[in-house]
């Protein structure tokens, strides 16, 4: 109570401070196209105060304006998706007066100026990060039909999935879903169930996702615990300044298996979904509704799954230069539990101990953020977030029904500061709270709290030095409290426009989850054994790199990379009899180096798209003197799309090297255990846009796996066959 | 740029095409193969007076007193379908000579450190599919064909140990790699209590 109390103090005293500030003078223009005929307002573009925390986006007429501004000079930053960067110096602001500067944006072929705001917890060009950042947009995700978070992550470069787990840069194995080296963020905070310590992908409502972006590297300097390996930022969509509902409906089926003796039903498996989503705004106030409903009928025998969405967001701006954003989802599915196949002769369904174990959850999130600017060199955000999750799984052989439920919260306050031209600091304190019942893990409260600062130091015109430090109090519950220091140090030299040169060095920890350290039940015949007695992980990430922009036509990034881990946790499986049981352990000091390059080239004004990235990573167990586990070495994707005015088309190439090790002791349990291949991935897809009434539509055909390649992510869970389906969306 | 657009398009193609070329190959399948195991067995310190016999004996429990060793094997010379009740499969099956038995497992030597590779089936023996925790080679160094039985290999995932593993036998899975090493001047220890 009495922090809850302190919160509101701060955030009052924040509104009328900067009440106080208000005043001055103000920027206002407008944002169009730059094209032969009448220029076209841009609606949505970025536009930034460089050197201050101000900033805002333009309305339905491209009309921008930034009020409350002390008389001087500015610069501004305009960005948007499809265009290029503008930039306008020497804007000067005087008392009482509007200073006027429109912009005109050329189209880009390929999309060069992104703005992020991961990286620093702070809007910035893409260009200035100094590590490795990737960005996955609305369009991409749209494209593909991606139905939850994980099957979007399979595109981005330096990340695969091993099942439902997300390995960026060979920093994750596999540890049976308990416990995460990446960290995920919802809309800037740490989204991870406080029991199981998974990431959830399917309770963010993907239909909502502006952009997801994934930077990589050791990031706990900023974010504290799990950001190991990288950090995942699901980024959701703002409410438009006009009405605006959009309608998608797919439907699909999944290929006979590739072999007579794999086919186990006779009829056919279908999928389909359907989702609204409608907002609109009423003066200050804007409200965000979806609704989203997925049917699965699996292309195993008992990995069905029933799933509904609900989300809201409500956004109130007021006091000029605050908001107050508040968000709720919710989240039921079930469906069967498909842990693994029966033998590689009978790929698609389970043992038959397992044929009708189930798995229910019902989870649900609300979040607060307040933002409010007192002037254009000091902003300050507060964000809470309360995510319940309750699942159970029920096991007809085994321990009957086993029930998880964990309550997470979380407080965080940070502040942007711009003194001057030379440093901006970005400083903050949060904490968090998880109350955990049920019968998969004994009950139990854990919480931390951290404290963080970092400085970004401009050294001379184009050398930034970025100083950070965090550290995190955890009383998690292994065998003793305690306190983690984790800095960062990074450098981003732009010598020429277009031309960046970055280097980094950061420190990583993860607290080992409750599961991992607790977990009490088992499915079917693998029973986990607590381990009171982890510590730990740490991890130090090196990263030099080097982006260039090769005209208007694209960008070559390549980086060079480096982890080395300490304490990593593993699941060491053991035979007892007829089951198998997991504890996790600290047992190995590990060594993950590799290299990175991506090539976006982009001709006909964006009408031609190639996208190519390639990522090789050498994971070293220097305990075992061995490869780690469950690490490709060799990740590549590519991309070709094309458009022509009503008519588009793409496809995707993704080809995984084989994972040199699994976990051999598994083959005791899993039959064929050791079975897997590489991975060779191609889906075609074909849309059209068209115009019923005055709502344009989009329809696409897709074809996933193409070629019915069969390969396994994770041991004895064969992928999905050659899938086709059609969407159709409508915009109003 | 219609050089440019030309070389984007060639890249792309070229790139998703060499990769439909290895892909219109089907990945993992169904797998055709023998059920059993299979090995090489290593021998050193042959004594070729004293190896009247040689057989690979699969245990699916390990065997707590000297009757359950190969007395169990043995009283199948005269209780065929008993072997099968008792959890226990042997290589080469009954039926066959003793000297063409001791051809198949042992028929080299001479006191020199030899090998003999062997393929323990599931066709023409009695072996299951099922977890067997104790494989040894088995050897009658005397001439009572109940009695003078003991290991004189055990097989083991830790080399240099007689540390038993277990060998899973599955349907149309033939393991290959079920080796088993014999000293007769370093013999594992019985599996029970003297």
């Amino acid at each position: 109570m009495a922090t809850i109390r302190t919160v509101v103090t701060i955030l009052l005293l924040a509104s009328v401070v900067a009440q106080a500030f208000a005043g001055g003078g103000s920027i206002t223009g407008r944002v169009t196209s730059l094209t032969e005929g009448q220029p076209e307002p841009l609606i949505g573009a970025i536009v930034l105060i460089q050197g201050s925390v101000r900033g805002t986006t333009t309305n339905l007429k491209g009309e921008y304006k930034i009020t409350d501004l002390s008389p001087g000079r500015y610069s501004l930053m305009v960005s948007m998706v499809g265009y290029q960067r503008s930039n306008r110096p020497d804007i000067v602001v005087e008392e009482g007066r509007d200073a006027v500067a429109n912009f005109s944006l050329t189209a880009s072929p390929v999309q060069i100026d992104q703005v992020v705001v991961t990286a620093s917890k702070r809007a910035q060009s893409l260009e200035e990060v100094p590590v490795s950042l990737s960005v996955l947009d609305a369009t991409e995700i749209r494209e593909r039909n991606a139905l939850a978070i994980d099957d979007a992550l399979r595109y981005i470069p330096g990340v695969n999935m091993t099942g439902f787990q997300v390995n960026i840069r060979g920093s994750s194995g596999y540890s049976r879903g308990a416990g995460s080296r990446v960290l995920m963020l919802l809309d800037g905070i740490p989204f991870i169930s406080g029991d199981t310590g998974e990431l959830s992908y399917e309770t963010i409502p993907i239909g909502q996702v502006d952009r997801i972006e994934v930077v990589k590297g050791a990031s706990s300097a900023l974010y504290g615990s799990n950001a190991l390996g990288g950090v995942i930022n699901v980024i959701t969509k703002d409410i438009p300044e006009t009405p605006s509902t959009n309608v998608r409906l797919y439907g699909g089926m999944y290929n006979q298996p590739t072999y007579e003796q794999w086919k186990w039903s006779s009829k056919p498996r279908y999928f389909n979904g359907q989702s609204v989503s409608h907002s609109y705004r009423v003066g200050d106030l804007g409200l965000a509704l979806f609704l989203s409903r997925q049917f699965d009928d699996g292309y195993r025998q008992n990995d069905y799954h029933r799933r509904y969405n609900f989300y809201v967001k409500v956004k109130e701006d007021y006091a000029k230069n605050s908001a107050l954003t508040l968000t709720f989802g919710l989240l039921y599915q079930y469906g069967g539990q498909y842990l693994y196949w029966r033998s590689l002769d009978s790929a698609l369904v389970p043992p038959v101990a397992q044929q009708d174990d189930n798995i229910k959850s019902i989870r649900f999130f609300t979040t607060g953020q307040y933002t409010t600017v007192i002037n254009e060199g000091f902003a300050l955000t507060t964000r809470a977030m309360w995510f319940h999750n309750d699942w159970g799984f029920e096991t007809r052989s085994g321990i009957g029904r086993a029930e998880s439920i964990a309550d997470d919260f979380r407080l965080e306050s940070e502040a942007t500061l711009i003194p001057n031209d030379r440093h901006t600091l970005t400083i903050g304190v949060d904490g968090n709270a998880d109350i955990i019942g049920g019968d998969v893990i004994s009950d139990r409260v854990i919480g931390g709290f951290a404290a963080f600062g970092q400085d970004e130091v401009r050294l001379l015109r184009p050398l930034t030095l970025t100083v950070g430090c965090r550290y995190d109090f955890s009383s998690v519950g292994v065998t003793a409290p305690g306190g983690s220091l984790n800095p960062k140090v990074a450098l981003a030299y732009t010598p020429f426009e277009g031309t960046t040169a970055r280097a980094s060095f950061g420190r990583g920890f993860r607290v080992p989850s409750v599961a991992e350290a607790f977990l009490l039940a088992g499915f079917s015949d693998i029973i986990a054994r607590p381990n009171a007695d982890l510590k730990p992980e740490r991890s130090s990430s090196y990263e030099i790199g080097v982006s260039q922009r090769l005209g208007e036509f694209g960008t070559f990034d390549i980086a060079g990379f480096r982890s080395d881990f300490d304490n990593l946790i593993e699941v060491i499986p053991a035979a007892e009899g007829n089951v198998l049981t997991v504890q996790w352990r600290n047992v190995a000091m590990a060594r993950i180096q590799g290299v990175e390059t991506s090539l976006k080239l982009g001709f006909f004004e964006g009408m031609l798209q190639y996208n190519l990235g390639y990522t090789y990573v050498y994971p070293e167990d220097l305990t075992q003197h061995d490869i780690l586990k469950y690490r490709p070495r060799h990740l590549f994707y590519t991309t070709l799309s094309g458009r022509v005015g009503w008519l588009h088309a793409s496809a995707d190439f993704r080809y995984i090297s084989r994972v040199d090790r699994v976990d051999a002791t598994l083959g005791l349990i899993v039959p064929d255990a050791e079975e897997r291949t590489q991975i060779l991935v191609t889906d075609f897809r074909l849309g059209v846009d068209f115009n019923l009434g005055n709502a344009p539509f989009t329809a696409t055909a897709s074809v996933n796996n193409a070629l019915q390649y069969n390969y396994v992510e994770l041991m004895g869970n064969i992928m999905p066959p050659r899938t086709y389906m059609l969407v159709l969306e409508a915009r109003m | 740029m219609r050089n440019g657009s030309v070389v984007v398009i060639t890249l792309g193609l070229l790139v998703i095409l060499a990769g439909l070329i290895p892909g219109c190959n089907k990945g993992l399948g169904p797998i055709t193969e023998p059920t059993g195991f299979s090995g090489v067995i290593t021998y050193k310190n042959w004594q070729a007076a004293q190896v009247l016999e040689l057989r690979i004996v699969a245990f699916e429990e390990i065997p707590t007193d000297s009757a359950g060793l190969l007395a169990v094997a043995l009283r199948a010379l005269g209780d065929p379908g008993g072997v099968s009740n008792l959890q226990v499969a042997l290589y080469p099956p009954f039926g066959l000579p003793v000297a063409t038995v001791l051809k198949i497992l042992g028929n080299r030597g001479n006191g020199i450190a030899d090998t003999v590779d062997y393929s323990f089936l599931k066709e023409g023996t009695w072996l299951k599919e099922r977890t067997y925790k104790y494989v040894i080679v088995a050897w009658r160094y005397g001439p009572g064909v109940f009695t003078d039985w003991r290991p004189a290999g055990v097989f083991t995932s830790t080399p240099g140990s007689f540390e038993p593993a277990s060998v899973i036998v599955r349907a149309n899975r033939l393991r290959t790699d079920v080796n088993i090493s014999v000293d007769f001047q370093n013999l594992p220890p019985l599996p029970w209590r003297q």
